[in-house]
């Protein structure tokens, strides 16, 4: 296993996007829009880079992987937290006394009057922090903090406003609405309202940072944003073009998966799957397979509620459930077809499934599936072959 | 400025198009930007550098910001010193019979020789502007002016934030006073310089040749025939005795005539051209060049399934089968090994990481050349960048490269060679030689040799009369098969070069 960290950007790598995100003013609401891989995680970071010797910011993701991974690797001992603990702890802290019912946050209720976990009642907390500012309560944070938002659209409205109602003006959020997989969420438009922005001053990516563009294309196959305009298909078939392998046995694939680690053990290889049962029978395939190996393979599932114990500062490889990798990259990414289904006929949830596990890989894609067991999601792949090649093993 | 003092020859830019300028290498026209430019001065004579003298138009200020507010703009002093060959062209537009009647280019009576600028007067020069065919080597760059700290903060910061812009050699002050003009004027020259006659200069050798030399040097550590083709490269120089692969490179970089090799030069075009990083398409462009005849469609279908992971030998396996055949072969062209190379190693970092014990030490510079070729000077590590002395090295070696092969005329001073850990290790050198061995782990790289003179056996030990000075000899497998295996950081390469002056 070798050891990888946040490669630092060479000037000519940026875009003039991407550098003039860089150059946005330090105070202030800034809303910054792009696809995966357009380097939004990439500006966010070099943003609290430039915060880190002062140490007034605050760096939000929404899911514990990502705040893991970003953690680990960004070479800089980083003021992380994810969005929803960071807002559960706040919320407590701010609440005087030991009032128990204050204490505790206010949740959204369903049709049977039940408590939905997770949920916060945003406009029950605004209440909240509303009468604590009038109270000019002891417990007020500062609010020179400059948040910074990875994955900004997954978190709802309230979240910000919540904020805001308690002073909180330096808001920096990277967002992707085509990336949503929150029932909880919020459009580029209620981002841009909430942080008060004109239109023509929320800044776009729209160049790929981090996939090869045949990857890109790939993933650009499962865009469901009617609006968005249509791909180019390349012009040829590449190196990197995503291959599609049926194979007859998994050892097959293990083997596969072995290989690609081994020729280059800085590497990341991101083995993605649909269900916790795929997840843990890929987990022990793998850790057979690499048994006396110099490669460690990790795991880890959101259900579990442990903290996350994968290492992405080495090489190896990470098995996890598509639900987990939103923001995560790879250097290779192996997609295991097989336990995704496509649920009421609803296959534009499962396209942008695809869209976001396939858009993870940044050098190499390959999908999976089995002989034995036809899937339906297959009829949602591209048939083109510049976009992606079948083969057998 | 007082106009008395000496001239002071002026070059007013943004920060972003300085660390553009300190990543790549050199001062360039905006012709010569390898990434994002932004415009200022650089764009108004196309392939010509603006200079002013003493004193920054308030327009050529403002240029520098025009496309972004944001943009903090800086201004570079220009030594001219370094530049012992060659004329530039003053642009005072007001003398009678200045340009040409035909197509309004400028006169040959324009034309300065630029050593004759040094130390001249301000009132000595009756113009306010000199244009310097492009590119400049950064051992130009004086110091760099901003109107505040905050300015060159920001600089500073945002350079550390970037994995290629290294500040190192760069001397940097406060002036506000240089930003507040009194030179108004909104056109900053007349049209007829706006596109006058220059020699086009070959950007992309230019850095593909200063990415090539600096892996060149980095990998003359091991031993002493990587040092040769180092100081042969870095002299633009061939010997017979080379091996066929230098020479293809070498050919490609200094002659017109590569019949010899014409087979394979699409491969270093490939190299050449290719100036993004961590980009597939170069891999695909060699496997397209291998597809397009018959004679190596085999080559591209096994570089293929090897980068879609279907071949199931090993790494170590593949390179040792090469090895064999080339045994078997001592003069065959080694280009499967090395395209194997590419694509199994596709970055410099990997390459400077990687060992075989098979390898021989023509390989490693070999492939270190072919490596930095591809990667260019901008897609070098920052580390191997600021290794002491080679920034500003390597920029003036592409700065000469490229106006000697443009037939500018123009030629600068060379700044002394960087030491070489081969040539530090002389054998009279004992004390470095005993410091580096226990230092680096290499005391069995090296054997001794006492001079044969007559001792006397006094409890054991050699008794010699007067002073005996041993001598220390390089064990040339022991030390590569070390050295290929040691990385040496710009850090362990200042405490050598620090060790070996004494200090």
């Amino acid at each position: 296993m070798s050891k990888r960290i946040f490669d630092l950007p060479g000037i000519d790598e940026l875009n003039k996007d991407q550098k003039a995100v860089l150059r946005l003013k330090e105070s202030g609401q800034h809303l910054v829009i792009g696809g995966p891989g357009t380097g939004k995680s990439v500006v966010a970071l070099l943003r609290a880079r430039k915060f880190h010797q002062k140490n007034n910011y605050l760096f939000l993701t929404f899911n514990h992987v990502l705040n893991s991974s970003t953690k680990q690797i960004c070479g800089i001992d980083l003021k992380s937290d994810t969005a929803q603990s960071w807002f559960y702890t706040l919320q407590f802290k701010l609440a005087p006394g030991n009032d128990f019912d204050l204490k505790k946050m206010p949740h959204k209720v369903d049709s049977n009057g039940r408590e939905i976990q997770h949920s916060p009642d945003y406009d029950r907390v605004i209440e909240r922090f509303d009468s604590y500012v009038d109270q000019n309560s002891s417990h007020l944070p500062s609010t020179d903090t400059h948040f910074i938002i990875d994955e900004g659209q997954d978190l709802p409205v309230g979240f910000y406003e919540s904020l805001q109602s308690l002073g909180y003006e330096n808001f920096f959020i990277v967002a992707d609405q085509n990336q949503q997989i929150t029932e909880e969420n919020s459009s580029r438009q209620e981002l841009t309202d909430v942080l008060a922005l004109e239109n023509d001053e929320v800044v776009e990516l729209n160049e790929n940072y981090r996939n090869s563009s045949a990857i890109a294309k790939f993933a650009q196959h499962f865009y469901t944003d009617k609006a968005a305009p249509a791909p180019n298909l390349p012009d040829r078939a590449s190196l990197d073009t995503p291959t599609f392998y049926i194979y007859q046995m998994v050892n097959s694939c293990v083997s596969m998966i072995h290989r690609e680690a081994m020729r280059d053990t800085s590497k990341l290889i991101g083995v993605i799957v649909a269900t916790e049962t795929k997840r843990d029978s890929y987990t022990k395939f793998l850790s057979k397979a690499t048994t006396g190996d110099d490669i460690t393979v990790s795991s880890y599932s959101n259900e579990s509620k442990q903290s996350v114990n994968i290492d992405f500062s080495m090489g190896g490889i990470v098995v996890l459930c598509d639900k987990s990798v939103k923001g995560i990259e790879f250097d290779t990414v192996f997609i295991v077809l097989d336990d995704l289904k496509v649920m009421n006929n609803d296959t534009d949830a499962i396209k942008k499934r695809l869209y976001v596990m396939s858009s993870r890989a940044k050098e190499k894609l390959f999908l999976l599936r089995s002989a034995a067991i036809p899937n339906e999601v297959e009829e949602l792949l591209p048939t083109d072959e510049k976009l992606m090649i079948r083969d057998n093993i | 400025m007082a106009t008395s003092t000496k001239a002071v020859w002026l070059l007013p830019t943004n920060i972003e198009n300085l660390q553009m300028m300190l990543a790549q290498g050199l001062i360039t026209d905006a012709s010569g930007f390898v990434g994002s430019y932004y415009k200022d001065v650089l764009n108004e004579c196309l392939g010509y550098i603006s200079l002013f003298k003493n004193e920054v138009p308030g327009a050529a200020l403002s240029l520098a910001k025009s496309e972004d507010p944001n943009l903090i703009s800086c201004i570079i002093k220009v030594n001219l010193k370094d530049i012992i060959l060659g004329d530039c062209i003053h642009t005072r537009c007001d003398i009678e019979d200045s340009f040409n009647a035909d197509d309004l280019s400028p006169k040959a009576s324009n034309s300065v020789p630029i050593p004759s600028l040094q130390g001249k007067k301000t009132t000595e020069l009756d113009y306010e502007s000199i244009l310097i065919q492009a590119p400049l080597p950064l051992s130009c760059i004086e110091e760099v002016i901003y109107s505040s700290k905050a300015d060159l903060d920001e600089f500073k910061n945002s350079s550390e934030n970037l994995g290629n812009v290294s500040i190192k050699i760069l001397k940097c002050k406060v002036d506000k006073k240089e930003f507040k003009t009194t030179v108004s004027s909104s056109d900053l020259f007349h049209n007829s310089f706006a596109n006058i006659e220059h020699n086009p200069v070959e950007y992309s050798k230019t850095y593909s040749f200063g990415g090539l030399v600096s892996l060149s040097l980095y990998f003359s550590k091991n031993g002493e025939e990587s040092a040769r083709f180092f100081k042969s490269i870095s002299a633009f120089t061939v010997d017979e005795s080379y091996p066929l692969e230098y020479e293809w490179i070498y050919e490609y970089f200094f002659s017109n005539e590569n019949d010899k090799f014409q087979k394979w030069n699409a491969i270093l075009d490939v190299l050449n051209n290719n100036k993004k990083r961590n980009d597939i398409e170069y891999k695909n462009s060699i496997i397209e060049i291998l597809n397009s005849s018959p004679k190596t469609q085999s080559i591209a279908d096994f570089l293929t399934d090897y980068h879609r992971s279907k071949i199931e030998k090993s790494d170590t396996q593949i390179i040792e089968e090469f090895i064999d055949d080339y045994k078997k072969e001592p003069n065959k062209f080694k280009i499967q090994l090395f395209l194997f190379m590419l694509f199994y190693k596709d970055s410099v970092e990997k390459l400077i990481k990687y060992t075989h014990e098979s390898f021989r030490e023509e390989d490693y510079a070999l492939l270190g050349m072919l490596f930095g070729m591809n990667s260019s000077f901008i897609g070098l590590p920052k580390w191997l960048i600021e290794y002491e002395g080679m920034h500003l090295y390597i920029s003036t070696l592409m700065a000469n490269y490229a106006h000697k092969q443009s037939n500018t005329g123009i030629q600068f001073k060379e700044p002394s060679n960087p030491l070489l850990l081969t040539d530090m290790l002389s054998p009279k050198k004992i004390e470095f030689i005993a410091w580096f061995g226990k230092n680096f782990d290499t005391n069995d790289c090296f054997e001794t040799i006492i001079p044969n003179k007559d001792y006397q056996s006094v409890k054991g030990k050699k008794i010699y009369d007067g002073i005996i000075v041993p001598e220390y000899r390089i064990l040339k497998g022991k030390f590569l098969n070390t050295m290929s295996a040691t990385v040496i950081d710009d850090k362990s390469y200042s405490e050598i070069c620090k060790k070996f002056r004494g200090k």
